[in-house]
């Protein structure tokens, strides 16, 4: 019993210290000189890269740095909580919805003058357009990602198959790659996964339909909310979807979120899937076998022709606290991220699923032996992000919070989910997704 | 005689056998947590899935711990519940004694108030805490998340407390009293030393509580650097790629030190809770 | 003349010691007014309020919050989610902790044993909502592949994309979880039951089972309705498994209220409105705890 007692001591003190030590280190970060960042992350890779780049620039401009890593999962939450606490970091790195969601919280600086100083032309405009707002420019585009199909080549192949071209071909397509290797009646490759975990998942699945056939939440040119008139033609996406997953899917993608779909196609036990790219990354350090085999493809519209694709990226952001001087400061610090090779860099952490936002960087980019493989792919992808029109949720007409709302519920999922366990009928389902998007809506100011 | 003994062993055999499939139904998770994170990939992702290991490995724990972000877990883990602890403790065991030793107005309102909000659950408390931690600029501090966990444990180890001071004899408190006033040094000096056995397993359940606490640390901590264990267990699978070997390995690591810690206190955890919680 | 400075000296030691023993509770009184009896009064203000999350300033919008809250299609859904997620959840655990109860009550040496039982009790949520999910993934869990096995799910199924098994699973998870308390406590009343009551039903030639159905049972009435209102409590508030093993889903079958608040407070950042559904559960599950206390303080007298 002592020995406890005096053990128990030790931990009293020693655990006093340390806290005292963690309540200094956190004073710390209202220190004027030091640039605090916060980053969130889908990826470790990312995040060494830009502790790196952070640390290089930091040393040329004498400045301290300090990088917090938030994961995107509870990304709102924690914006939230430093919105609420006026705690606000001086430089966020975070996607185009979280972009709109500090902005629509008036707290940014705008960026143009960063933009016109490294040269506006040299951003791909595509990037600049979705930080619109008010006619300013409110954060530098770092990347853009796209959706597109990903695809087994060697099974296309061997099965004498071409690249579909509008929704009755890619199902047939779909439905031949339902493949039973060793013929004991169990499907060992599915054709076509269409994965509806409830968290962000869903709702990328389905906008990704939904913008090939020209169903938008809010209008890309007027920015009124244009679902609730459009909700015959979102039944008919939605019914498509249904077909897919009852004929083509595995029964568990209704639970599946990005590391099921991407580590299904991955390991081989599905031919295609939408997807960002990350399956290259995925299949680079889990199964390099398997990476010679992959491409991808736009995913057609009903008719052939599609409307737009789904698409997002990273951006940095600079909060609008602090007098003009260290406004300045976290200007210059952001400018210097901004060489051609540190952009490039920043978007090879993430191979074929970061696309840079410089013309300058796409051809460093281009020649990385990362991502040598894929320059086929990559014409594909920087044309449709040139040439086409892609959104993300909610953000059709620039920069909204809408997205971040999206995003943050799990209305999509559950009642996606309901659909396809049949447990609600489509037309209700689109009938409550238009109720659900107009509340979100209502609560914007 | 013989028969007796066959229906003896027959009896008992009917007893291991019932003990054991509980056993093993007990332990099936937890088991099983540790044999996959000895597994190698090649094992972890094959059908049919063997039960034990062929080739065991220690690369999960070693990729685990090489992150610093995790060691720093651990530590950040450690410093919230043992300050939880030991805040906790100060004020509930002052609290305890008072309602076990003590008669004064209100006493009765007090015991239905620290009852009362040992039943109310975290997640009815969280939206209203949550705002005033912020509002004290306490969220995402060290601080709030004790604060919180402090909060959510109080009532119970107040609850815990009271029956280890009640079985002390009056007498001996009343001998002590007899040269002067009922004072902080006789509770510190005579009373609080008899108490330890229980002070020291209700603290330990304290610990217990705060490190497996989820929720409010979750919403509270922002830094990656500040999260809790439980916390950073749970975002190893909200991200974007699951690596399952390093899921089970850190799992393993998160509840080895508390089972260890509860087998050692259990039998005074025994004692307080069946005296105090529930008095049929 | 002594023997009235001997009532004075009494009252002075009366008062004195009633002084200490306030002095005493009135850390944890504070603790509790400002972190538990405050914040159970703002929610209640919050809920006629459209307070947001990122917003500071709100106004009042008297019962907006409640009829909005009974207007929504899904809340009923969600309110039946809760009650079979609960009910489920505490007949379960109390069934089974009496089982073990009854099986360990007995035997001389089950320390051991007993310690082992136990270690439900103290596994952080966090790692067993893992193994959970680990063993129910569809592609390499263990337990979708036995279940596959004798034919009661499909081949790379997992029970957790199926509404009812998801529910099941959640709930079979959260009785493994939560036996060890029930046990315990019946445990320790068993314990309490005299020997001669059984000696003398042995002598009268009853059997096992009427000596359970007879004597065991009726003491243990009071002991369970006070478990069963406890953990009725704090099951059908309980949020940590539900949310990290199935987050709600799938088509939100194993959404209970609590995962409807979080979701409420911090995806669509409505605290107000989220405070509310807060508000009706607290106030459904009030009239338990009152019970509760009530006879937890009369049994302590």
């Amino acid at each position: 019993m002592k020995k406890m007692v005096v053990f128990l001591l030790l931990i009293v003190v020693g655990s006093m210290l340390f806290a005292g030590g963690g309540q200094e280190e956190f004073a710390q970060e209202e220190d004027d000189n030091k640039i605090v960042i916060w980053t969130n992350l889908t990826a470790d890779a990312q995040a060494v890269v830009l502790r790196k780049q952070f640390a290089e620039v930091a040393e040329e401009m004498g400045v301290d740095f300090e990088m917090v890593t938030i994961s995107f999962g509870d990304m709102y939450t924690k914006l939230a909580t430093a919105v609420e606490a006026g705690n606000v970091p001086d430089i966020m790195h975070t996607n185009f919805s979280g972009a709109a969601y500090l902005y629509s919280q008036d707290m940014l600086a705008p960026m143009d003058d960063v933009i016109d100083d490294l040269g506006r032309d040299d951003f791909i405009a595509s990037y600049l357009h979705v930080l619109n707002a008010d006619g300013k420019t409110w954060g530098l585009p770092d990347w853009a990602l796209h959706t597109s199909v990903w695809y087994r080549k060697d099974l296309f192949k061997k099965y004498g198959i071409d690249i579909p071209t509008n929704w009755d071909e890619f199902k047939a397509a779909a439905e031949k790659l339902m493949i039973d290797n060793d013929g004991d009646g169990k499907t060992d490759i599915y054709g076509f996964p269409v994965p509806l975990n409830a968290t962000h998942v869903a709702a990328q699945t389905f906008y990704e339909f939904l913008y090939s056939a020209g169903v938008t939440t809010v209008d890309p040119k007027t920015g009124e909310y244009t679902f609730g008139s459009q909700k015959e033609k979102a039944r008919e996406v939605l019914d498509y979807m249904m077909e897919l997953y009852h004929d083509v899917s595995p029964k568990s993608s209704i639970e599946w979120s990005w590391s099921e779909y991407r580590n299904a196609l991955v390991e081989g036990t599905v031919a295609m899937t939408l997807d960002m790219g990350a399956v290259i990354l995925m299949s680079q350090t889990n199964n390099p076998e398997m990476l010679e085999n992959l491409g991808c493809f736009d995913l057609p519209g009903p008719d052939g022709n599609k409307a737009a694709s789904f698409g997002s990226g990273y951006a940095f952001v600079g909060s609008n606290s602090g007098d003009a001087e260290q406004i300045a400061l976290k200007k210059e610090f952001l400018t210097r991220l901004y060489t051609k090779e540190r952009a490039a860099e920043r978007a090879l952490s993430r191979p074929m699923f970061a696309f840079p936002s410089l013309y300058s960087a796409v051809d460093t980019y281009r020649q990385d032996p990362k991502v040598a493989l894929f320059g086929e792919q990559i014409d594909t992808i920087t044309d449709a992000f040139e040439n086409n029109n892609w959104y993300w949720y909610g953000m059709e007409n620039g920069l909204s919070q809408l997205s971040a709302q999206i995003e943050s519920t799990t209305f999509f999922g559950e009642t996606l989910q309901s659909v396809a366990l049949g447990m609600e009928n489509s037309e209700d389902a689109i009938e409550y997704i238009d109720q659900m998007l107009q509340e979100q809506i209502s609560l914007l100011d | 005689m013989r028969n007796n003994i066959i229906k003896h062993m027959g009896k008992n055999l009917w007893f291991y056998l019932l003990v054991l499939v509980t056993v093993c139904i007990v332990g099936f998770p937890l088991i099983w947590m540790v044999l996959s994170s000895l597994k190698p990939s090649v094992e972890l992702f094959k059908m049919p899935p063997k039960i034990l290991p062929k080739q065991p490995t220690l690369i999960w724990y070693q990729n685990t711990f090489k992150d610093s972000v995790v060691v720093r877990y651990f530590l950040n883990s450690f410093v919230v519940s043992s300050s939880t602890m030991i805040i906790d403790m100060i004020i509930a065991t002052l609290g305890a004694y008072s309602l076990a030793r003590f008669t004064y107005r209100g006493r009765r309102l007090i015991m239905m108030a620290i009852l009362s909000s040992y039943c109310l659950p975290p997640i009815m408390l969280m939206i209203p805490l949550y705002r005033i931690l912020a509002a004290l600029g306490l969220n995402s501090s060290y601080m709030g998340v004790i604060i919180g966990h402090t909060t959510f444990t109080l009532p119970f180890s107040v609850w815990l407390l009271i029956p280890f001071f009640q079985k002390i004899p009056k007498e001996m408190e009343e001998a002590a009293i007899m040269d002067g006033a009922p004072s902080f040094k006789i509770f510190s000096t005579i009373i609080l030393p008899l108490c330890i056995p229980g002070i020291l397993s209700t603290g330990i359940m304290v610990f217990i509580l705060s490190w497996n606490e989820y929720l409010l640390s979750s919403v509270l901590i922002i830094s990656d650097t500040m999260k809790t264990l439980t916390v950073g267990l749970a975002n190893y699978i909200s991200s974007t790629e699951i690596d399952w070997g390093a899921i089970m390995a850190l799992g393993t690591s998160t509840t080895i030190p508390i089972v260890l810690m509860f087998s050692a206190i259990q039998k005074h955890f025994v004692e307080g809770l069946t005296a105090g919680a529930v008095k049929g | 003349m002594s023997n009235m400075s001997l009532t004075g000296k009494k009252r002075d030691y009366d008062t004195q010691r009633q002084l200490l023993g306030i002095i005493f509770i009135i850390p944890s009184v504070i603790f509790l007014l400002v972190f538990v009896v405050y914040p159970v009064c703002y929610n209640i203000i919050l809920s006629f309020t459209d307070a947001r999350l990122m917003k500071s300033d709100f106004s009042f919008i008297a019962f907006d919050n409640y009829k909005k809250l009974f207007q929504n299609i899904r809340f009923l859904k969600y309110v039946k989610n809760t009650l079979i997620w609960t009910v489920f959840s505490v007949v379960g655990q109390l069934a089974l902790g009496l089982a073990i109860a009854l099986l360990i009550n007995k035997r001389a040496n089950v320390t051991g044993l007993r310690s082992f039982l136990l270690v439900p009790y103290v596994v952080p949520a966090v790692a067993l909502a893992l193994v959970t999910k680990w063993v129910t993934n569809g592609d390499y869990g263990i337990v979708s592949w036995w279940l596959n096995w004798i034919g009661l799910l499909e081949y790379r199924q997992s029970p957790l994309a199926v509404p009812g098994s998801a529910m099941a699973v959640l709930i079979i998870v959260n009785i493994w979880r939560s036996y060890p308390f029930p046990m315990l406590i019946y445990w320790a009343t068993l314990k309490g039951i005299s020997h001669e009551i059984y000696d003398a039903a042995s002598v009268d030639g009853c059997s096992a089972f009427q000596m359970f159905w007879h004597i065991t049972l009726p003491h243990l009435k009071s002991t369970t309705t006070v478990l069963a209102i406890l953990r009725i409590v704090w099951t059908a508030t309980y949020f940590d498994l539900i949310w990290l093993i199935t987050g709600g889903g799938p088509a939100g079958s194993t959404t209970h209220l609590p995962i409807m608040i979080y979701q409420t407070s911090f995806g669509t950042f409505q605290t107000g409105y989220a405070s509310s559904i807060s508000v009706i559960l607290g106030l459904s599950l009030f009239v338990c705890i009152v019970f509760y206390v009530r006879k937890t303080i009369s049994n302590d007298r």
